[in-house]
């Protein structure tokens, strides 16, 4: 036997996507239903158009969300709790930039309860100012204790300057957190959430009967009026190119590069994930090659892309050995010049293609995660097509693409760099 | 019920195979016997190290990466107290490739200078991003030799400290290697649409040439019984002052894991737990406070974690701890709340049961355990927990002689 030759590979020849039953709830909310009987889970995912780009006031819709569970006009905060723990369900919160999302983990046969209190809290919510005063506290400590990481003062950093004046950049200071109030939190909820402003997934195991309880529970909930969408980004006038944070010289720096690039919804996406995924997207990279596998510099660089739904970027980040934030710096630029002059080898092209496509039929591996996906694609309004098209995009590209795009949307004067740390 | 076929080679590598048609990715999972409990003292930190080292090329491949990359392969590796643990997911039909990577390391590594120069770099800014370069990073590296006076447990995987990375040299990192990294030293699961027929040709073809080893036989000490209690005061540039309490509890096979384990999730686990409710919502002393147990091997530690609010001494904070712990000890549990936690677990299983990577992933670490098959009891044995036990375990873990306490205190 001889070791040295790797067994025989065969290539991702298809990648199954499984189409969701689209149906509306008679108050118009769009559902998507992944049904799937071969474990007794179910996970129901609302998500509503209710992001941090529609607050006039930091942390007012995280705060909302989170408050929503912290009593209504039938329950106490710990009623909610008690209840949720009884069935056994776990509940996920979570806000970015353009949504909120309420995740309901639980075993199927626990769904019709775990819902009415979730239809509860979603409906009477009443957003006690003890519990938000404790709750701002909280998260005042957290902002605290985040801020002494050079990788969190570089990305606030990198955010602030990127997005300028627009609601992206998420703009939080430490005094902010005293001016939130209950009023904010309830005309936030009263414009932004209700059936009209949202989407309903359902992914594992469920009847038809349970269904139509599902269907009547949403149907009942207040359609909202004035929904308000866009909110624009217009890229800024960028008059500086880089930050410097001053911190401890002997340990590590926080680097922060990148630009706005585009969302899911441009032409160019897919292509410009491969480009990304050579660059520093996974741990095979050039970022990684060279600056932790050669140099030992970092634990870990990587670069990604981020779509949203007015725009998109384009990052690298690491927290990288304070004495040579420099030479990483220097290393990154050296990195994509190598992108814009020279053709990138087949065999490495083809090892990121193969990589893309395993990753892609991972992330589609049960009922769950391929609702996950789908949402991905689902809420910038598009569906599998978008990664039929991924695939296709994936296969297709070549060495001059690479070079092209790379010299048309990786310009080395078109990235900003923050370091926390040392320069 | 995971269903799964046993074998073992002749050469001692145990092998499970459980068959899961539902999926086109199979996982490949193989754990090692070895941990920082069987690092010499002056050289800790070399297990997680050796981790690292174990992607700088093989014996005949000269990159463990690329080949699993080509072949849509996807792959990490975890080093823990007791084992190290090493993952490949790929596309089914690309199997094989797995086998050849894993076998031909396990076979012997490429040992070269500059793996090692650059892998010791790695670790070191593993070291500084997590531990010392983080606000509170340190805490568990104070804490574990404040418990452990004799057991290797009193280190942390990443090392007691980074001199011992910085002067490893490559007759012990070979020493290491042959010492623990072998086929009788390992099991390995793999999970997916595959047949146990077609793993066990795979098997013994990349791994049955591989030659059985001498395990260098483990040498240390159990912890002797704690009778004082233990007190540790530091200061530190952090916001918040921040405190822990550690209990040593059971080893990983007792029947008394699963109550303490339950123990923790009826103090902390979730939003209706006591000390969340009681201590970080009504008295608002902590603005985080956790109850966890370290499902370690050998006898364990039972944890309080806590961050203190502004104007919350931290000796006010422990003595709220302590003030729940004689509550619970006093009066019991209250209804529900046993029935409750357990409930939680269920839920939690079934969706962790859900991936093949977490089913090979407990198959075999089962089975280096005594027996794969103790996944499929893991259900029955939490629901079987009654109040009483609960309650004995709660009253042998929490006394004051046995505690270790640390205040981690904020220099402003």
């Amino acid at each position: 036997m001889n070791r040295t030759i790797s067994p025989p590979i065969s290539e991702i020849e298809r990648i199954k996507f499984v189409e969701p039953q689209l149906i509306k709830f008679d108050n118009g909310m769009p559902v998507a239903l992944f049904r799937d009987s071969s474990q007794e889970v179910i996970k129901l995912e609302l998500i509503i158009d209710a992001g941090i780009k529609y607050q006039t006031k930091p942390l007012v819709a995280n705060a909302v969300i989170e408050m929503l569970r912290e009593g209504t006009t039938k329950h106490t905060a710990d009623q909610i709790a008690e209840a949720f723990d009884i069935y056994g369900s776990y509940l996920n919160l979570s806000v970015n930039q353009d949504f909120s999302s309420i995740s309901l983990f639980t075993l199927s046969k626990n769904l019709e309860k775990s819902l009415e209190l979730l239809m509860d809290i979603l409906q009477n919510p009443i957003f006690p100012e003890d519990k938000l005063e404790i709750y701002l506290s909280r998260r005042k400590q957290d902002f605290m204790v985040s801020n002494q990481k050079v990788v969190n003062l570089s990305s606030r950093q990198f955010s602030k300057v990127l997005f300028d004046t627009h609601p992206y950049a998420n703009l939080v200071e430490l005094n902010d957190y005293d001016h939130v109030k209950t009023a904010d939190l309830k005309a936030f909820f009263g414009s932004f959430y209700g059936p009209n402003r949202s989407k309903l997934l359902l992914a594992g195991h469920y009847s038809d009967s349970i269904l139509k309880i599902i269907a009547q529970a949403f149907e009942g909930w207040q359609t909202k009026s004035l929904p308000q969408n866009a909110v624009p980004f217009v890229l800024p006038t960028y008059t500086q190119k880089q930050w410097l944070i001053e911190k401890d010289p002997t340990m590590q720096s926080g680097l922060s590069m990148g630009k706005v690039l585009m969302n899911r919804t441009h032409p160019d996406y897919h292509k410009m994930a491969v480009v990304n995924t050579i660059f520093g997207g996974y741990f095979g990279s050039r970022l990684m090659k060279n600056i932790r596998e050669d140099k030992g510099y970092t634990y870990g660089i990587h670069s990604f892309m981020q779509s949203f739904q007015e725009t998109g970027i384009f990052a690298i980040k690491s927290e990288v050995n304070a004495q040579f934030t420099q030479q990483t710096i220097d290393e990154v630029y050296k990195e994509l010049r190598l992108l814009q002059t020279n053709l990138v080898e087949m065999d490495e092209l083809n090892k990121v293609k193969s990589y893309m496509l395993g990753q892609l039929l991972r992330q589609v591996d049960g009922a769950i995660p391929m609702s996950d996906k789908y949402l991905q694609a689902w809420q910038n309004g598009l569906n599998w097509n978008h990664f039929t098209k991924a695939i296709e995009d994936i296969k297709t590209i070549n060495p001059d693409d690479i070079l092209q795009l790379t010299q048309l949307y990786l310009k080395e004067e078109s990235l900003l760099c923050v370091v926390a740390g040392k320069l | 019920m995971i269903t799964f076929d046993k074998f073992t080679l002749d050469n001692g590598l145990r092998v499970i195979v459980h068959h899961d048609a539902s999926t086109p990715i199979v996982a490949f999972n193989i754990v090692y016997n070895v941990g920082a409990r069987n690092e010499s003292p002056d050289r800790t930190g070399f297990a997680h190290l050796f981790e690292h080292l174990m992607f700088g090329g093989s014996k005949h491949i000269p990159s463990y990466d690329e080949p699993l990359e080509k072949a849509g392969g996807q792959n990490n590796a975890y080093t823990n107290n007791d084992i190290t643990n090493y993952y490949e997911t790929m596309p089914t039909q690309n199997l094989e490739t797995a086998f050849w990577l894993e076998s031909d390391r396990m076979l012997s590594l490429a040992f070269t200078k500059k793996s090692l120069e650059v892998q010791r770099q790695v670790v070191i800014e593993e070291f500084k991003q997590n531990y010392l370069n983080q606000p509170y990073g340190d805490m568990s590296l104070l804490l574990r030799p404040l418990v452990y006076k004799v057991h290797p447990y009193q280190w942390s995987t990443i090392g007691k400290e980074i001199s011992h990375i910085e002067q490893a040299t490559m007759q012990e990192v070979k020493d290491f290697f042959y010492s623990h990294y072998a086929p009788n030293n390992a099991v390995l699961a793999v999970a997916g649409d595959v047949s146990t027929d077609e793993v066990k040709a795979l098997a013994e073809k990349w791994f049955g040439p591989i030659e059985r080893r001498n395990i260098k036989p483990s040498t240390y000490l159990q912890e002797p019984l704690q009778t004082e209690a233990r007190f540790l005061e530091v200061h530190r540039e952090v916001p918040a002052d921040a405190i822990k309490i550690a209990f040593p509890m059971h080893d990983r096979l007792s029947p008394d894991y699963y109550a303490a384990d339950l123990l923790s999730d009826v103090l902390s686990g979730g939003k209706s737990s006591r000390l969340y409710r009681k201590l970080v919502k009504e008295a608002q002393f902590f603005s985080e406070l956790d109850a966890y147990i370290m499902g370690s091997y050998d006898p364990g530690m039972f944890v309080f974690d806590g961050k203190t609010m502004p104007k919350v001494s931290v000796k006010e904070a422990e003595k709220a701890i302590w003030g729940e712990i004689d509550r619970l000890l006093k009066d019991g549990l209250e209804p529900n709340e046993l029935k409750k936690v357990q409930s939680k677990i269920e839920t939690m299983q079934a969706f962790e049961q859900m991936s093949v990577l977490n089913k090979a992933m407990s198959l075999s670490q089962f089975e280096l355990l005594g027996d794969a098959d103790l996944i499929n009891h893991e259900a029955e044995k939490y629901s079987a927990v009654t109040e009483l036990q609960l309650m004995d375990v709660a009253k042998a873990i929490f006394q004051t002689q046995k505690s270790a306490t640390l205040h981690y205190l904020s220099i402003k």
